[in-house]
Order: structure tokens, then sequence, then C-alpha cells
């Protein structure tokens, strides 16, 4: 059994029934990070000493009929925007370089309260402000699929590490898209919950009323595993939510057979590349054969959602990111007076990304314009609540485009932020609503890129929207298929079966294959 | 020349009796380390959130029905956006534009001194100014505190006094704060502008920061009216700027501003939801509201007939009141009037003499209520019953051992008595002659000598019935 | 809503506490204006009467806590991070103009 091509929900059964060990697979894992995140670089640091320490303790549990959860034992990696304590934790930015936290954030604790092996943590654009994780200060990720391309981001280590097989899940956290995109773009399932299902203490935070921590995962049923160990009400943050967490794998084997979906025609655009529009049209089609009642319904204010999104996260970061100030922690640039030394600490310790957003939220909250931006953003906010609001009187779910194109090249938007910010614009509109959504795998393109298919849900319906993913993933399993690496220094055929020219290639070592739907 | 009326208002930050901060569980005990008592979350470490002390609201509560003002049944919190290393987060949480409190007074005697608005926010930390560096200690940084802004209704520097102590009285009271100056849990900006005596339009205004006594808060007044006054005598004009008092040179001077720019900008703190206020919690915390002391002072005028300057005494402290409620119910409210005497004489002047602390009495009700009762029940002589008073309130020994330790006991029994007038008469005859001659004045000497004998404790009633009737009448 | 001029880039970035080269002033203004200008399509909207999301989630009681003391950090551990203290309090340069 190669345990590194097995799906999270596998390896937890294996693990369940003593067919593989912790350590077993722990090892796997950290030996495919070594050989292949000289490529990909989807992490910042591998933990690898604990890591093992905690899959010895795993195994001894399991050995004693005392696991801890479904995830014990299970490796996993954390966006390193995810607090750690005694982990050093940078959020992928200078101005935190070296900084080892006091505390673990609450979904970090309750990981380890499950027993999971946490094998290190994950490249993101600095401060996850980034669709492409080339806005790291450690240097880009690459996308599994296509080694010239970027994974997406601001998550893009922690969807890069699960699509290239080096773990079966991640945390990563969506603040407009952040799960949701890299995971289309890497063709694993991402999933960003209901504002408030998980807490949020412990999260670096770059727009508090948007950021949610979410799962990566190989397959739907993974994804839910991880999502019910890290969610629930948190006495350390006021904005998580009291409501009871359910079983979210009870209805995954449910069906779609009954279910109301919608499909929003605002999210099918001009610009849209017309092989994502056929994969995402087809996935509907799939999922009305399948049994969903299918309609077509409108949400006015889509368009809206990029401007209300650039200014409040932009405002909200710029005062959360006020207290990287050299002070308590992280880089100092010393100067001959305090001002000075905020301005230069700050100036030299923060990345283009996060000034200009810094710069942008300033202004939008600065005397004379709050009105204008910040004010009018809020109220514009409501009605994109509103239009959701109104279509789940009449929907179970919605389905879209993840993402309006497949991965774009490193470097191809770097220089031209508009153009960077438009590429979240159908994962942005969930985040100012507060909404659950979820993006799978639905298809390639023709150069065998992944697309994704995202499902939004009712706040705190989590449920309907894994049960629609599995309704569908179980029909085409798109997400089984992982990507050959090319390796430095090693030729074809070897372990992880990777052939000539360092692009991409579908499922070589066979457990991939072709899925019902087909591939082009 | 134009005679100028001073225009004041004060903005009272108070920080509220709770023992943790208003965001974390730290403690908000006085006087430890360098942070000592802080955790993540009053640090301002990334990923820490703020999470809302319930107690904190409730104080709010409770100054906002007792002053009479508005509650809002949905207020927000604000982050307010400015760069100092004694704010930790470089944002202070409090409340801007939807306040927990609107509206409202504080009665300052007669006259009622109306409020704009109080609100919850958290406190900084502190900074210590060396030489070339400067040292942050954030043990302060997020204690819960209410800023109570008053309307400029104030119009002397002595009325502002006056008001910060009403307004102090009241919130000590409450059991709200201990109101200790000295350790920063009462402080005021005070806002000062002058404008020509009978127009209406205000001036323009100069803020004082910071001011942490009654003293420097009448000082830091009336030396900025000084300063405005000759500069508009001047022809010149008034500056807004914020000013500082130096208790040193007894003036006000101008302070650097932190930020630059002025630009706070305030917007909704995302982090924690509104503060959700139903007529239910308005009126539990309603039910506990003690007796405000204007009310309590009419009640002790009318239910005993005190003085109105013995009420206002008795009504300057809570306990004060309290204790004076629970010695006249031990004294099964007999000497109301008494007891009375007792606390806002005898314990005032000690009090004032520095001889004893109203928030640390050491006697208890019962023992005020056992030593009027010695002295009502002639055991002993009100002489001696200050000394008493005085042993008890320093040590809170009960009266009675105080007066057998140190034979206080009053004489009253005939047989000694009439001994130590015969003695007196025996020893006098001078002075007897006289008074049988007519000067019935004399008999005050003779009443001494048997004092004197009788070491100070005959009951003086029966000494001068006994030596009387000795005389012949 | 015009784009931002030379002198708005600088009075944000000393707002911000940010030293930005002039090379960055000008990147900068140039790319944000471009923002700037794409919002501007908000104003078409009607939003009388609207009132503004600040949270997305409903308040709720247990969103308090009690007032109970935890444990704080030790002081050592809260301070070591820090670029530069002096025994358990953190230092920064003096403080301009204050005494
Ligand atoms: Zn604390």
């Amino acid at each position: 059994m190669d345990v590194t091509q097995l799906s999270l929900s596998a390896l937890s059964d294996a693990l369940s029934r003593g067919e593989v060990s912790s350590r077993e697979i722990t090892d796997a894992s950290l030996s495919r990070i070594e050989k292949t995140d000289g490529n990909v670089h989807a992490f910042l640091r591998v933990t690898a000493d604990a890591a093992r320490h905690a899959a010895r303790a795993s195994d001894e549990r399991r050995a004693q009929k005392r696991a801890l959860s479904p995830l014990d034992g299970v490796p996993l990696a954390l966006k390193d925007l995810l607090i750690t304590e005694g982990v050093e934790t940078t959020a992928a930015s200078r101005i935190l370089e070296g900084w080892i936290p006091p505390y673990d954030g609450t979904a970090v604790a309750k990981l380890k309260a499950a027993g999971a092996v946490l094998v290190g943590k994950t490249n993101l654009d600095e401060f996850a402000m980034g669709s492409s994780t080339e806005h790291s200060a450690y240097g880009p990720t690459k996308n599994p699929w296509d080694l010239s391309r970027t994974p997406g981001g601001s998550s893009g280590g922690s969807a890069a590490s699960v699509a290239a097989r080096q773990v079966t899940g991640s945390l990563g956290t969506d603040t407009g898209g952040s799960i949701r995109q890299p995971a289309a773009l890497c063709g694993v399932v991402g999933m960003k919950p209901t504002y408030g299902r998980v807490s949020r203490y412990g999260v670096v935070a770059f727009a508090s009323s948007l950021d949610q921590i979410g799962p990566f995962a190989t397959d739907v049923r993974g994804a839910a595993l991880l999502l019910g160990a890290i969610a629930g009400h948190d006495a350390h943050d006021a904005t998580s939510s009291d409501l009871p967490v359910p079983d979210f794998t009870a209805d995954l084997e449910r069906g779609l057979s009954g279910l109301r979906l919608g499909v929003p025609k605002e999210y099918f655009v001009a610009g849209m590349d017309p092989e994502v529009e056929r994969a995402v049209r087809e996935a509907i089609d799939a999922c009305q054969r399948l049994g969903a009642t299918v309609r077509e319904v409108s949400l006015p204010h889509t368009g809206y959602g990029i401007d209300v999104y650039y200014l409040v996260a932009t405002a909200e970061a710029s005062s959360n990111l006020a207290r990287f100030d050299g002070v308590r922690f992280g880089l100092r640039e010393p100067a001959e007076n305090l001002v000075a030394q905020y301005r230069a600490t700050r100036g030299k310790g923060f990345g283009d990304e996060v000034k200009r957003r810094i710069m942008l939220g300033t202004y939008a909250l600065s005397a004379g314009y709050y009105d204008a931006y910040y004010g009018t953003a809020q109220k514009v906010r409501t009605l994109i609540r509103n239009d959701f609001e109104k279509t789940f009187a009449e929907v179970d779910a919605i389905l879209t485009p993840t993402t309006p194109t497949a991965a774009f090249k490193l470097g191809e938007k770097l220089d031209d932020p508009l153009t960077m910010y438009l590429s979240d614009v159908f994962t942005l509109p969930c985040n100012l609503a507060g909404l659950p959504g979820l993006s799978l795998p639905c298809g390639f393109t023709k150069s065998g890129l992944p697309i994704g298919l995202q499902i939004l849900g009712r706040p705190f319906d989590e449920t309907t929207v894994l049960r629609v993913a599995r309704g569908y993933e179980r029909e085409f399993e798109w997400g089984s298929r992982t990507p050959t690496l090319t390796l430095p220094r090693e030729g074809g055929g070897n372990l992880f079966g990777g052939v000539g020219s360092g692009k991409i290639g579908f499922g070589g070592d066979g457990s991939g294959g072709d899925g019902t739907g087909g591939v082009n | 020349m134009a005679i100028y009326e001073p225009v004041i208002g004060l903005e009272v930050h108070c920080q509220v009796s709770t023992v943790s901060k208003i965001f974390c569980g730290c403690s908000t005990a006085f006087g430890a380390a360098p942070n000592a008592q802080t955790c993540p979350v009053c640090l301002g470490l990334p990923g820490a959130l703020p999470v809302l002390n319930e107690k904190v609201v409730e104080f709010a509560l409770r100054a906002g029905l007792a002053l009479g003002c508005k509650i809002n049944p949905r207020s927000v919190w604000s982050r307010k956006n400015y760069f100092y290393p004694d704010l930790p987060k470089g944002y202070q949480i409090s409340q801007y534009d939807q306040p927990i409190c609107l509206g409202g007074a504080v009665p300052v005697g007669a006259k009622s001194i109306a409020l704009t608005r109080i609100h919850m926010e958290e406190d900084a930390g502190k900074n210590i100014h060396g030489g070339a560096a400067s040292l942050v200690d954030l043990n302060r940084a997020g204690v819960p505190l209410l800023e109570i802004v008053g309307e400029p209704d104030l119009r002397s520097a002595e009325e502002a006094a006056n008001y910060l102590r009403a307004l102090r009285g009241v919130l000590v009271w409450l059991g709200i704060t201990d109101g200790n100056m000295e350790e920063g849990s009462l402080r005021c900006d005070a806002n000062v502008s002058l404008r020509p005596a009978g127009t209406e339009k205000f001036g323009t205004r100069c803020e004082l920061k910071n001011i942490n006594s009654f003293r420097n808060v009448r000082l830091a007044i009336e030396s900025e009216i000084v300063r405005q006054t000759a500069l508009l005598e001047a022809g010149e004009r008034i500056v807004q700027q914020t000013r500082q008092f130096d208790a040193a040179t007894g003036q006000t001077k101008p302070m650097r501003s932190k930020e630059e720019a002025h630009d706070y900008r305030y917007f909704p703190e995302p982090d924690l939801p509104p503060v959700l206020i139903d007529t239910e919690w308005i009126e539990r915390v309603r039910a506990t509201l003690p007796e405000l002391p204007g009310a309590r002072a009419a009640r002790y005028e009318k239910e005993h007939a005190l003085s109105a300057y013995d009420a206002s005494q008795l009504t300057q402290s809570r306990r004060l009141a309290d204790l004076f409620d629970a010695a006249v119910v031990a004294s099964s409210g007999k000497s109301a009037k008494k007891i009375a005497n007792w606390l806002a004489g005898e314990l005032a002047r000690m009090v004032n003499a520095g001889e004893a602390d109203v928030e640390a009495l050491k006697f208890t009700p019962a023992q005020l209520a056992a030593l009027q009762g010695a002295v009502d029940g002639g055991a002993i002589s009100l002489g001696a019953a200050k000394e008493v008073f005085g042993e008890m309130a320093k040590t809170g020994t009960a009266p009675e051992a105080i007066i057998s330790a140190r034979g206080l006991t009053q004489v009253s029994d005939r047989g000694p008595i009439e001994v130590a007038c015969d003695k007196a008469i025996a020893a006098n005859p001078a002075e007897v002659e006289k008074y049988r001659g007519g000067k019935k004045g004399v008999i005050g000497f003779l009443v001494g000598q048997v004092m004197k004998e009788l070491a100070g404790r005959g009951n003086p009633q029966i000494v001068n019935q006994v030596m009387r009737e000795k005389l012949g009448g | 809503m015009a784009a931002l001029s030379e002198t708005d880039v600088r009075k944000i970035a000393l707002l911000a506490r940010l030293d930005l080269t002039p090379s960055e002033e000008q990147r900068f203004g140039a790319q944000l204006s471009a923002v700037l200008d794409h919002v501007k399509q908000m104003a078409e909207l009607k939003l009388d009467g609207v009132a503004p999301t600040t949270h997305p989630t409903a308040a709720r009681e247990t969103s308090m806590r009690a007032d109970v003391v935890q444990p704080s950090l030790p002081a050592a551990k809260a301070v070591a991070a820090a670029p530069q203290k002096s025994g358990t309090a953190f230092v920064v340069p003096r403080i301009l103009g204050e005494s």
C-alpha cells in the first residue's frame, strides 16, 4: 500500500482498522515532503521531530484502543498564519521572522487534542494578502500540476501540500477565497465554514469580519472530518457561534435527490475561461442527473463584491496590522526617534502587497473619506447579504465556478493588483455574507490544470454543502488524481512515477485513472 | 474691558472595580512587577481576540441608571486607531457613535450638571520615561474604564472640583470604583474656554489632560482661566490645543500630540459583537441599586430628625451611612440622633485629623450602639465615652473592655460620693462660707474637688445633687 | 473620488507609519488610484435606509465572559520576544517632547 496515495478518509479508516501505523504514514509524509518540496515549496517549516513524537504517542493510543478521534495519528499541515506555541509563526512576513508564539490558537489546540500529527507550517501570501502565494516573503509556492504556475492563494502552501500528497489534509484560512481559490487551482477539496463556526483565536488577523479557518483535504469526507475537529464555540472568540456542531459526515452519502440547487447567472461572466465554464456547466448538469432540481437564480449585487471586499478587508487589515510596531515582538529597525522607528520597522518588515493594502485601508477610514468608502461598502455589503438571503429561501445550495480561470503563470498578475483582485470575484461574496462555501475538483483543462466547482450554503448549513459535494464527488472522483511531479536528480519510473519535462501528468501511478466524466 | 465667563466641561475616566481586565482574564490589581499581569490579549499579540467582561457592562448600567441616563439597547464597540507604545494593538477598543448611556445628570449641591454620555473602554499601559529610552509596562493595558462626559455646564474651577467630588461620591457609593486618585482609578480631562459674560457662543477651548487630584482640578482650571484671560485681554486669540498641568509650576503647558494628524479612523470593532441590553437586564440591575446619597440624606432628616448638615455628613460615604443605619438598629432605634453625633462629630474630627479612615473603620455598629447605651445608662460619662470611642475606632476593641481596662466606670453610688463631699467641705471652709453667704457659683469649685477625689469618674449630676444637699440647698 | 496625489500618499503613509521610497510612493499612488476608480461604481447604488453590515453574525449571550481572573503569562515569557527589554519592561526610544 502506498500510503501517500490514500485519501484522508481512507487513511483515517486504515488507521482505525490497524492496517497502517501513524509512524508509518508520518514517515511517508515527511519523506515525500523532503523529496518534493524543493520543487513545490509548500512548507516554510517542517516539524519532523515533533511529528514523529506525536505519531508514536498516537500509535500507543491506538494500540490501547484509546484513539482520540478519527484524525488520531493523521499527518496534517497548518498554514503559517495559525499560531503555534513554541513553533515559529511568520505569516510569511519578514516582520514576524523568528517569532516563537507563547500560545496555541484554538483550532491548533483542537487538532492536537484530536491526536493529529502536525508536520509543519505552510507557505502563504504575506498576512494572507494575495491570490497566488507569490507575496510570501520567503518565495512562492508552485502549483504541483504545473510548476510554472501559481497554486493560487493565499493558502497556496496548504493547498499545494495536499495536491502533492505531502499530506492528505491541512488547514488554511479564507478571507475572500483564500481556501477555495487555491483548492480549485490545485485540484483538492477546500472549505470555508460559516463565519463563526470555527474560532479565529490564534489566527494572525487579516480582516476580522471575514477571516475563517477551514480545511483542505483530498476528499470531501476528509474535509468533513477535519471541520468537525476544529468547529465549535470558543470562549476566546466572541464572534464564534454557540450553535451545536453536527456530525458533518452524517449526511454525506444521502445523495443529491430532492435538493434544490441554484445557479446564479451573474457568475458566468464575459472573460471567463470557456474550458472552466464548460466543466462547471457539465458538473451542474451532472447534479441534475443525480436527482437535484437545478434552477437559475440571480444575485444582482455580485459585481460590487470586489469593491466592498477591497474596502472592508483593507480597512480592517490597516488596523489589525498596527500591532506590528517592533515593540513587543518581531522585527525592529532602529531609528532616531519613535515615529521614525515605527515607520522604518514597518516599511522594511512589510512587503509590497501588505503595504498597498494598509495604505488603501487607512485611506478608506480616514477623516473625510469614511462615508464615501468604508461606510458605503458596509451598506453594499448588506445588499449582497440580502441577495443571498432571498435566494436561499428558494434553493438549498448555490453552484458556481470557484474561479474564472485555471491556475495562472507565476508572475503573470504580480504587477497588476487590480487584475489579481479580480481573480477572486466568485469567492468574495461568500465571505461578505458570512456563508459556508466549498470548492471541489470538477474537471481539468486540456493542458491538465484542475478546475473547481464552488458550492455555497445557508449560514451554518455546512452539512448540505458537504452533502452536495460528496454527492457529486462519488460519481466523478476527480480529486483522486494526483499530479506527477518531476523531481530533481531522479529519473522516470521512480517512486512517484514522474516522467519527463517538469510539467505535469495525470495519475502516473495508476491510483487516479480516468474519472467517469473523462478528461479534456 | 469685557468680563469673561469660563465655560468648563469635564471628561472623567473611572476605573471600574472588576477583578479581571475588560477583555481578558488578567488581574487588575495595582502594583505588580512590569508586565506580570499580561497575556496574549492585553499584550496585543497576533491572533489574540478580546472577549468582553460582563461585569463592566453591569457597572456601566449601574452608573447610567443611578445618574438618570438613557440606556442604549444596542451599543457598539469601535476601534480608535493611533500608534503609541502604551497601546499594544495600535488601537484602543472604545465606544464612539453608539455608547451605552446617553444623557443623565449629576446632582451637585442644589444644581444638577448634565451629562452627555457614558461609555466603556479599555485603559492603555504605562510609559515610564527615562533618559534615552522609555520603558513600557502593560499591566494597566486593558483595565476597564468608564468615561463619563459632562456637558460644558460648569462655570468655575471650584464648581468643577465640586462636580468631580460629587460624581466620585456617587460612583464610590454605587461600588463602581474605589475612586482612588493616587492609583489612577479616577482621572479627568477638562475642557476650558472663555466667552464674554452674557454671550451664548462658546469660545475656543483648550483641553487639560490627565488631572489626577481634586486640588489639581481646581489649580489647573484656575491657571488656565488666568492664561486665557490674559491672552484675550491682550487682544490675542486662543489656539485650540491639548495642554498638561504641571503641578510644580502651577501652570498648564502645551502637550506634544500623540498623532500629528489626529485622525483616529474610528470604525466598528469587528472582533466584538454589539452589546445588547434588554429591559430584563436593566430591571435586574435597577433592583440592586442602593438608595442614593441624596435620597438617603432626605430620609435621615425625616425619619431621625437629623439636621441637614448631619444627614449630608453621614451620606458622604456609603460605608458610613450603612454603619449609621446598622447602629441605629442595634440601639433599637432609640439613639439615632446621638449615634449621628458620634459619626458626624467625633468620627469626622478624627478623619479630618488623619486619625481614622471611613473606608477602614475598625469598630462595629453594635459596638457603637453599646457605647451610646453605656452613656445613656449612666455607666460612663460623656467625656469618658469620647476616650472609649477614640480607642474603639483605632483598635476595634469592645467598649466594655476599654471601660473596664481603663477603669472608666462612672461612680453613681451615693456612699463614696457623700464621703468625698464631706471631705471637700471639711477641707475648704472658706469656700463653704462664701456659698452659704450667697455666692452660689462657688459650688463648681467644690464639685471639682470631689471629682478630683473620685479620679474624674463621679457621675456629675449626682455629685452636684449631693453637694447641694450637704451645703443646705 | 479622484486619483491619489503624491501629498495624499505621503499623508496616508505617515498615518499608517510606513516608510515608503519615492518609487513606492509613485507606484502605490497609481495602483491605489486604479482600485479607487473601480470602487466608484458603488455610487450608482441607492443606499438610503440600508443599514451597514459590521458583523456577519448576531450577538449572543455567550459572547461575554464572567469577571474571573485567569493566570497571566509569566512576565519573562510576556517579554521574551521583545527586540529590546529592561528587566520585564519593553524598551522603546525616548518619546519626543514628553518628559
Ligand atoms: Zn491579559
